[in-house]
């Protein structure tokens, strides 16, 4: 589990990262969604230990990260801008790599390379940038580490690609428990990959839970009465948004699903739907109840 | 269990990385090697000696190859420190700092080890091989202090490395920890010997480019003259100075950010001392380079008007201005720095003011004008006096330190006769006439302060009587009089009158055993004390027959020459014999185109020079010194 308390990381004079607390549970798929220039990079950065934090504390299973080999064994980073040796092959980054991550696999690594398709032998300068993107992503699976940490995962990765390095993703683990850390300014690239998703803001976390939760604790709910009626006759009902439109309501319903339909079923309803909510529009709502404009948190997003 | 300082893996990984520039060195380095050997190889065997046996004829190719190669392996090695994304991945891998710092240091070292090791080895081969003299204990002690040297270079441009996130800045940060410590060391010692520290890192330039020397330990006039690269304590300094510097780029290392890639400087307070380091030495250098007066400029009262108003002064400032206005923009990348570090160089002009002047002037309050025996306190030569050359002996550290190794003034004899010398000296202040004395008397002036006189530049006055008087001071000590008079120890090559290697070697058999069997007496009317004979490459050609003796006693090379005349019987004999087999068709050539002038005098034919020993061989008495 990776333990993030009262973390701040400052550049010069601009503070990126402002107390920022979170917990990262084993054998997820944790998504960390902001904005460009909310911290995500830096984020992960300190995670992997190339960072300093100026104060708190980042914990992997009670060890602290920062110069310490041992826990830096269990993480594994792929950048949004990867880096290899000048002029070399996949073969060379593997010498590299098994030299100093000691549960680096070979046979696992061969094992990518077919699943990809990749010429290890092929200077990786001739890569086109998903080519080096597979590239990273084959020698950080062959390290078996406790902990991916992926910015940018799909960067440049054709929809072919971004499924086997999902499919990669949920294997490892499945199968290790291992966790990844994903980021993305794109909350639909994150929507059907991320167990868990924690939106950066500001510096800090303003938003984390459950996707599953999320999903299905926020509904939308389309009804319609032969009477006349407005908002308060959904009382007792959690409501977060009601707009009303000739005598059809589409509301936006936060609770159990079953315990919310027998509420409306009980006052006679000529129609009654329950459509599920796409996961920015959990975030729409959920940012809404707390004061923040969805818009202004993701702008690209939005744009 | 994980080493804590070297990481196997990442070792080797570096060592990998490193492999090219390692065997290019490697090879260069051989091929100066061979270069050296061969113009070596070509000369007359015999003419080389001393230059072969001299420490420096090593030392120096290596110490080029790693003010060239250390810079080249450590931004080799460390070059990912300044790019954000390299900087990045190594610092995400599962190693600690302390770990990619040695790991990497290491993999330097042994690629400079493999370079430097060949080169002795392959040196050492070669001479033994084709029968050269070499001094393989003193050739180990240079070898030694090329490593201790390379620690020091590597770690210094380590620390300019983990200090900065651009090579630029990094170099020009690495040269202030390699080069300023030593050159305010030696600014100190100056002070302290009341010498002129001005030119200080101009005129010692050869002794601060090689960071072997002892400067800590040493006074400044034993790093000068004291070339000894068997100094055990020198050495342990050497290597516990590396070693600290080692111990400070591990930990600007473990310290550093790696957010610092592609910035110049780790703090603001860094970039000001550095961007002031170089207005401040930029300024001194084009002062001294442009006046080649510089020591008088301290010296003098009217400094600021004569000089420091000067047009060419102001140029100085103008030019170093540029520098430092280029440096900043070159290290930075950006205009903004540059406007931001302009008001810091009115404190680089302050400080190289106070760096100029203020040394002097405190001399010049404290200088005394005359000195009495009773109040000197040491004294010394220079290396280049001719007072000490009739004892024909020269080891590598010098004649003045054979001579107060093995003698001490203890009676007041010869520090009156100095003193005597003194009254005619002055007291100056003038690097350069250090290098024009003879010898100097030194007095205590208090606290961390000598008063140093040296002598006018001529040495006329010193000259003849003075010199006699310290030889028969010296020989009047027993001690070093039997020192002197016995036969030389250690290896020895010998040199007779161009004859080959091996000639030399059986006429200096029999030349010991001929000089076993005389009284110290006889052994010293045999030293050689003409001046001229110090120059071996004219050996062949001197007046007289003459053997000299090439020799190291451990890491100390020397050599002597003696005359060959009736007190050494066999090895005249066995020379004369030689050169009569060797020159003897020239010498009947000789003497007949000599006759046929006699006989018809011809201003325009030439007569050479040729020794007659087998004319008279079979004489009962040897003429000694026969030639025509």
């Amino acid at each position: 589990m990776i333990q993030i308390s009262d973390l701040i990381k400052r550049f010069d004079e601009k503070t990126v990262l402002n107390r920022l607390n979170c917990t990262i549970p084993e054998g997820c798929v944790y998504g960390l969604v902001g904005s460009n220039g909310s911290g995500k990079s830096t984020l992960l950065r300190l995670i992997s230990g190339i960072y300093r934090p100026e104060s708190g504390t980042i914990t992997i299973d009670g060890q602290p990260v920062f110069d310490n080999p041992a826990v830096k064994n269990r993480i594994v980073f792929v950048p949004d801008e990867l880096f290899f040796l000048p002029h070399t092959n996949l073969r060379r980054m593997e010498k590299l790599y098994a030299s100093v991550y000691e549960r680096f696999s070979h046979e696992r690594f061969e094992a990518l390379l077919k699943d990809f398709g990749l010429d290890p032998e092929a200077n990786l300068n001739t890569f086109s940038k998903g080519m080096r993107r597979q590239a990273a992503t084959i020698l950080a699976l062959s390290c078996r580490a406790d902990f991916i940490l992926f910015d940018e995962t799909f960067d440049g990765l054709d929809p072919v690609m971004r499924n086997l390095v999902k499919s990669l993703l949920y294997r490892e683990v499945l199968e290790r428990n291992a966790t990844a850390v994903i980021t993305s300014h794109s909350l639909r690239e994150l929507e059907d990959t991320c167990d868990q998703l924690a939106l950066l803001h500001a510096g800090g976390i303003i938003f984390e839970s459950d996707v599953d939760h999320l999903k299905t604790s926020l509904f939308k709910v389309q009804v319609a009465f032969s009477d006349d009626y407005d908002d308060s006759r959904f009382e007792g009902i959690d409501v977060l948004n009601c707009i009303k439109r000739g005598s059809v309501a589409s509301l936006i319903v936060r609770g159990d699903r079953d315990e919310t339909e027998a509420k409306i079923l009980a006052m006679g309803p000529v129609l009654f739907e329950i459509l599920p909510l796409s996961l920015e529009e959990v975030f729409v709502y959920e940012m809404g109840q707390r004061g923040y404009e969805f818009s202004e948190v993701l702008k690209q997003e939005v744009q | 269990m994980r080493n804590p300082l070297i990481h196997r893996g990442f070792f080797r990984e570096m060592v990998r990385q490193l492999r090219t520039k390692g065997l290019v060195g490697t090879f260069i380095l051989a091929g100066v090697n061979l270069i050296v050997f061969s113009v070596l190889i070509t000369r007359d065997p015999l003419d080389g000696v001393m230059s072969n046996l001299d420490p420096r004829l090593m030392a120096l190719p290596m110490l080029l190859f790693l003010y060239v190669m250390s810079p080249i392996m450590v931004f080799g090695a460390y070059r990912w420190l300044c790019k954000r994304v390299m900087s990045d991945f190594y610092h995400a891998l599962p190693l600690s700092r302390t770990q990619i710092y040695a790991s990497a240091t290491a993999a330097i070292f042994l690629w400079l080890l493999i370079a430097l090791g060949s080169y002795a080895v392959v040196n050492a081969l070669l001479f033994t091989v084709f029968g050269m003299p070499f001094n393989y204990l003193l050739y180990l002690c240079v070898f030694l202090n090329m490593l201790l040297a390379a620690i020091e270079i590597v770690a210094a441009f380590s620390i300019g490395s983990a200090l900065c996130g651009r090579r630029f800045a990094a170099f020009f940060q690495s040269v202030t920890v390699l080069f300023l410590p030593r050159i305010l060391l030696t600014a100190f010692w100056m002070f302290v010997e009341g010498d002129s520290w001005l030119a200080t890192p101009f005129s010692l330039l050869p002794f601060f480019l090689n960071p072997a020397f002892n400067i800590a330990a040493t006074p400044i006039h034993s790093l000068i003259y004291n070339i000894d690269f068997a100094n055990v304590p020198a050495m342990l300094y050497s290597l516990v100075y590396g070693a600290a510097l080692l111990t400070l780029g591990c930990i600007a290392f473990r310290r550093r950010k790696s957010e610092l890639a592609e910035n110049p400087y780790a703090s603001k307070v860094l970039q000001t001392a550095a961007r002031v380091m170089v207005g401040m030495w930029s300024l001194i250098s084009v002062i001294v380079l442009l006046n080649l007066r510089v020591a008088s400029i301290a010296e003098a009262d009217e400094v600021f008007s004569a000089y420091m108003l000067a047009p060419m002064t102001v140029s100085a400032v103008i030019f170093s201005f540029i520098f430092y206005c280029l440096y900043e923009l070159i290290s930075s990348k950006k205009w903004k720095p540059v406007v931001k570090a302009m008001p810091f160089y009115g404190l680089c002009i302050v400080l190289a003011l106070f760096y100029i002047f203020v040394p002097n002037w405190i001399a010049d309050l404290r200088k005394p004008s005359e000195v009495s025996a009773d109040e000197i306190k040491s004294y010394r030569f220079n290396s280049e006096s001719s007072l000490l050359l009739p004892f024909g002996i020269e080891n590598t550290r010098s004649y003045p330190d054979y001579l107060l190794e093995h003698h001490t003034f203890s009676d007041l004899r010869g520090k009156a006769l100095i003193a005597t010398q003194s009254k005619k000296y002055q007291s100056r202040h003038s690097y350069d006439s250090l290098f024009y004395s003879d010898c100097a008397v030194v007095r205590d002036g208090g606290l961390f302060r000598k008063v140093v006189y040296l002598p006018d530049s001529s040495p006329s006055p010193i000259n003849g009587p003075t010199r006699k008087q310290i030889y028969n001071t010296c020989m009047n000590d027993p001690a070093f009089a039997d020192k002197l008079l016995s036969y030389p120890k250690g290896m020895i090559w010998y040199s007779c009158n161009g004859l080959t290697a091996a000639e030399a070697k059986e006429v200096g058999r029999l030349f010991r055993e001929d000089f076993e069997k005389l009284t110290p007496g006889q052994r010293e009317t045999l030293i050689n004390t003409r001046n001229s004979l110090i120059d071996t490459t004219s050996d062949a050609n001197v007046i007289g027959l003459r053997i000299t003796l090439y020799g190291c006693v451990g890491t100390n090379n020397y050599y002597i020459t003696y005359k060959l005349n009736e007190l050494t019987p066999n090895a005249t004999r066995c020379m004369l014999d030689y050169l009569n087999a060797r020159y003897e068709k020239d010498v009947r050539q000789g003497l007949r185109d000599f006759v046929r002038w006699m006989e018809h005098p011809d201003d325009s034919m030439s007569l050479r020079t040729i020794y007659i020993g087998t004319l008279i061989r079979r004489r009962k008495r040897i003429p000694p010194n026969t030639r025509c």
